[in-house]
């Protein structure tokens, strides 16, 4: 029988919803620009079954993608489950048959899978669109490829058995002059193992370049940037082993004594040629982008200097420290030139941030001057009596890197805001001309809410409403029309019959 | 003997106080002997909590505990809350 009383959210905005989804010609407040043409796609998870222990991470809920389909002012709402072999197996046993977090040790007897770790993904962190697929990525497993119109899961995708490592990062680069996409497998031979294998897959989808590295120690790998003449990996202080793993813990600890590496490897180079930086303790989940200045290389990328997720323990028993999950964007610059193995590092502004940062991805790998990401801003209304006593982000904003400007937009006061897109008002329009777009949780009335705001002036043009909650997302993408092959069908053909007489 | 909606919704709340009541156990027999909290720390000092709109059970006591909004009560605690003379003065159908 399925029981979520005794989990994390029994009740209120993050109890399970456990549905699939189809809302045509959503309601909508305001005016949606008509140049858009394309989708929305977010990609997350909530528990189909409760996990297998009550201390296992949120990171293992099953894989959920959605879509607001966006064309002539109008938006249709699509959302499945992925259907990954986790899903499938659960669903057909009834129950959940795998263990805690990234760790196949502690799974149901009767499902062992510890050679093969990548059966138990849950595909659930983040959208990508490359040579005209849409794949659905978690960092344990291979993307899982994902119908556009349908959402229905067509499976794992290797690239013609090129693709050999047995993971794939959510956060490949697409070269916006190449248009290669840079993508990469850590612990890419089996569970714990060192290795960091990264890929170049052409416009056309087909894997041109394989770089095979050694990494300083065994962590997470979530993000990476990218230059024109370099891809480079941060490792920080998330640490595992085999023996954490055989004790039945979660994939992850802390431990704040491990340095922060940023490895460099060039692109026209091979995996031999890697460079590694080293410097304080600090965790890089995400980053916001690259570029090479001379024999400098430029990264920036919000920065915490401690553990943000407090799910994961730390390895020395130290209670999670709220103030050192704090991120603050920062600018990194390391000199190509020296023989040395430090660098520099700026806190560019003391302001928290919320780690879900974004830029314009045509300015991806090249000098850029705006970050977008969201905020709690104290300065705004908040209804507690409606919305409930947590903390809320509240708004977006965009940070100027050539003067230190703000501009702020406000969602409302029962709302909390998940991860920002950009998107840019035509392929020629100029850096920072378009729409920021997003979803955001409306904590009063239990319904998502798509927010569609003006990017320069950060006022809201449109905001389209669902009628219920829908599962929050971890990441999500805007692809246009010319990048994915939408169709413009409202709903799939009718096949039934028709009275005639 | 026939069952109407106010019947049906007060067997449901009977079915979730007793669940309740049940101590915290995993659903699959498949708890590792050691493990990060579980096996160290007894179920009271966890606490429901919320990081990023991500709901998780908080050992630290450092996390922000998650409180419910008023009014998104389940239905089965909803209805367990009113009389039978209120539930059918707001709910007239049967």
């Amino acid at each position: 029988m399925v029981d979520f009383t005794q989990g994390p959210a029994p009740k209120g905005y993050f109890s399970p919803l456990r549905f699939e989804a189809d809302i045509y010609d959503c309601e909508v407040e305001g005016s949606i620009p008509k140049e858009l043409n394309g989708a929305f796609i977010r990609v997350g998870g909530e528990y189909f079954y409760p996990p297998s222990r009550p201390d296992d991470s949120p990171f293992s809920t099953d894989g959920f993608i959605s879509s607001f389909r966006i064309r002539d002012g109008l938006v249709d709402f699509k959302a499945r489950w992925i259907k990954t072999p986790r899903f499938l197996n659960n669903l057909n046993a009834r129950k959940q048959l795998y263990g805690v977090y990234r760790n196949p040790f502690t799974a149901d007897p009767s499902n062992d899978y510890a050679d093969k770790p990548f059966l138990g993904t849950v595909a659930n962190t983040a959208p990508i669109a490359h040579h005209g697929k849409l794949y659905a990525l978690k960092e344990d497993a291979h993307p899982f490829e994902i119908d556009p119109n349908t959402l229905e899961t067509r499976g794992p995708w290797n690239f013609d058995g090129k693709y050999t490592a047995q993971t794939f990062s959510a956060h490949p680069k697409v070269d916006p002059v190449s248009g290669e996409m840079i993508c990469y497998g850590y612990e890419a031979t089996g569970l714990c193992t060192d290795d960091l294998w990264i890929y170049t897959v052409s416009p056309q989808g087909k894997v041109t370049r394989e770089y095979k590295v050694k990494v300083p120690y065994v962590s997470t790998l979530h993000d990476m940037v990218l230059t024109q003449k370099y891809m480079i990996f941060p490792v920080y202080g998330y640490v595992t082993s085999m023996e954490r793993l055989r004790a039945g813990q979660l994939h992850w600890a802390f431990d704040k004594n491990m340095p922060t590496y940023w490895g460099f490897v060039p692109r026209d180079g091979d995996g031999s040629d890697v460079r590694w930086f080293k410097g304080p303790a600090s965790v890089v989940m995400h980053t916001i982008n690259a570029f090479d200045d001379g024999n400098k290389v430029i990264v920036d990328a919000p920065i915490s200097d401690g553990n943000p997720f407090p799910f994961f323990p730390q390895v020395d028993g130290s209670p999670w420290s709220p103030q050192l999950a704090r991120h603050t964007i920062r600018r990194l610059v390391f000199d190509m030139a020296s023989t040395g193995d430090t660098y520099q590092e700026t806190i560019l502004d003391p302001t928290d941030v919320v780690d879900l940062a974004r830029i314009d991805d045509r300015y991806i790998s090249l000098p850029y001057k705006y970050v977008y990401s969201s905020m709690a801003d104290a300065s705004q209304p908040y209804d507690a009596a409606r919305a409930g006593p947590n903390r809320a982000v509240n708004s977006y904003f965009r940070y100027d890197l050539s003067n230190g400007e703000w501009r702020k937009y406000f969602a409302g006061d029962v709302h909390n805001l998940q991860e920002v897109t950009f998107i840019p008002r035509s392929a020629t329009a100029p850096e920072g001309d378009g729409w920021l777009i997003g979803t955001a949780s409306n904590y009063a009335d239990m319904r998502t809410e798509l927010v569609i705001v003006d990017a320069i002036e950060m006022q809201e043009l449109a905001r389209v409403f669902l009628p219920f909650r829908m599962t929050p997302q971890v990441h999500a993408r805007w692809y246009n029309s010319t990048e994915l092959p939408f169709s413009d069908a409202v709903m799939p053909p009718y096949r039934g019959r028709v009275q005639e007489s | 003997m026939t069952l109407n909606r106010r019947g049906l919704l007060k067997r449901a709340t009977v079915g979730v106080t007793a669940s309740a009541t049940l101590p915290l156990l995993p659903t699959a027999g498949s708890a590792a002997p050691v493990h990060d909290h579980a096996s160290t720390e007894s179920t009271e000092c966890r606490q429901r909590a919320l990081h990023q709109q991500v709901p998780y059970f908080d050992y630290s006591g450092g996390g922000e505990v998650y409180v419910a909004p008023t009014g998104t009560t389940r239905t089965a605690d909803y209805a367990a809350s009113l009389t039978d003379e209120e539930f059918l003065r707001r709910h007239w159908f049967r």
